[in-house]
């Protein structure tokens, strides 16, 4: 930790608005497209990511510098975004099987091509969030942050080995249930041996 | 190749490309068995996801200025509520080796001397009357004066269950 980390967090603990944002900035990108990857559209995702980045400066009286800040960070954003997708389930549990929004990034030129491309993006991120938070929360930190196995380990307060096999179980449940959402929607098609 | 080899390399080509030979073999595998078919399916489908999401998506350009506003109005928030302000200011105060619940506990011991020192403490002569000391979140202090002249100090916390009240004279 630099020395001018170690005084912006002093300076945010107490409370400062300005400290936090600094510390925040490099994050926050990265934690919207953790979230985006569960959330339905990014009005939601922003919403999420407020509520977690809200929370964290509510927190940082507490943060004790055990970990470094971005491991800690990101305990507190995993924590708010499980109640939030918890909240969400609440409200409607339709909801939560609607088809995300998301944003038209295929570059294949073929409209039909584009729109499987999408529909496969779609089915990963339902597939994804109906998940035990167990699984989808090391998938999300290796896929999706490229993050080592052993801050994995240390943001899920895991063994590093407990974290590999919760990657390759996680793996293959989603690989399943994929196949099987696939299944239904292409029901003619036959599968693979 | 057994399934457990396999996805071990499942997991490396996340990181890059594997050599030719364990990639050949990766695939023979695979394409007998249907189990580390389906984790390499997933992992190359939360991969490509990933991608997409990391080419696009990013929060929109007013996001920072309503995360500052709702920033702002918390301080403010907190700042107006003195326990909230006191509690921090422990918080920040205490050795981070300090486990919370030794924290807890010395700032109730510190909370018990207090009350017991109001109950003790010397008379004064003024002021004269009755009045009461809000203090927000805080137990209430109210000092009475009795017909001979002696003044009374009673706190009196309602947030405690049973209600607590303590009296004693002050002078």
């Amino acid at each position: 930790m630099s020395n001018e980390e170690r005084d912006l967090i002093q300076k945010a603990r107490t409370g400062d608005v300005a400290a936090f944002e600094s510390l925040i900035q490099t994050h926050q990108a990265k934690l919207f497209r953790l979230i985006m990857a569960l959330a339905h559209n990014a009005e939601d995702a922003e919403d999420c990511l407020q509520e977690a980045l809200l929370h964290a400066y509510r927190a940082m009286p507490l943060f004790r510098g055990e970990s470094s800040f971005a491991t800690w960070l990101y305990r507190v954003a995993l924590n708010s975004t499980r109640n939030w997708l918890r909240a969400q389930s609440r409200r409607s549990r339709e909801k939560l099987l609607e088809r995300a929004h998301l944003p038209d990034h295929a570059t294949s030129p073929d409209p039909g091509e584009r729109i499987v491309h999408q529909q496969h993006l779609e089915s990963i991120r339902v597939v994804l969030r109906a998940l035990p938070d167990k699984y989808r929360e090391p998938l999300l930190l290796r896929h999706y942050h490229d993050m080592p196995y052993d801050q994995i380990a240390q943001i899920l307060g895991i063994p590093i080995g407990t974290v590999r096999s919760r990657l390759s179980e996680a793996r293959r449940i989603l690989g399943q249930r994929l196949r099987a959402l696939e299944m239904t929607e292409h029901p003619t098609e036959v599968p693979s041996p | 190749m057994r399934c457990a080899n396999t996805r071990d390399y499942i997991a490396q080509q996340h990181d890059g490309p594997l050599e030719p030979l364990t990639a050949a073999a990766l695939e023979t595998h695979i394409a007998d068995c249907s189990r580390c078919r389906a984790i390499r399916d997933a992992a190359e489908a939360l991969d490509l996801d990933a991608a997409a999401l990391r080419g696009t998506a990013a929060p929109s350009s007013d996001f920072a200025d309503r995360l500052h506003a709702r920033l702002q109005a918390e301080h403010r928030d907190r700042e107006a509520a003195p326990v909230g302000r006191l509690l921090r200011h422990l918080a920040t105060a205490f050795p981070n080796s300090l486990r919370p619940r030794t924290a807890v506990a010395l700032i109730s011991a510190l909370a018990a001397i207090a009350a017991v020192l109001v109950t003790q403490l010397p008379p004064a002569k003024s002021p004269e009357g009755e009045g009461t000391y809000a203090t927000g979140h805080l137990p209430r202090l109210t000092v009475r004066q009795s017909p001979d002249g002696r003044l009374y100090a009673e706190l009196d916390d309602r947030t405690c269950a049973p209600r607590f009240t303590q009296k004693g004279h002050v002078r």
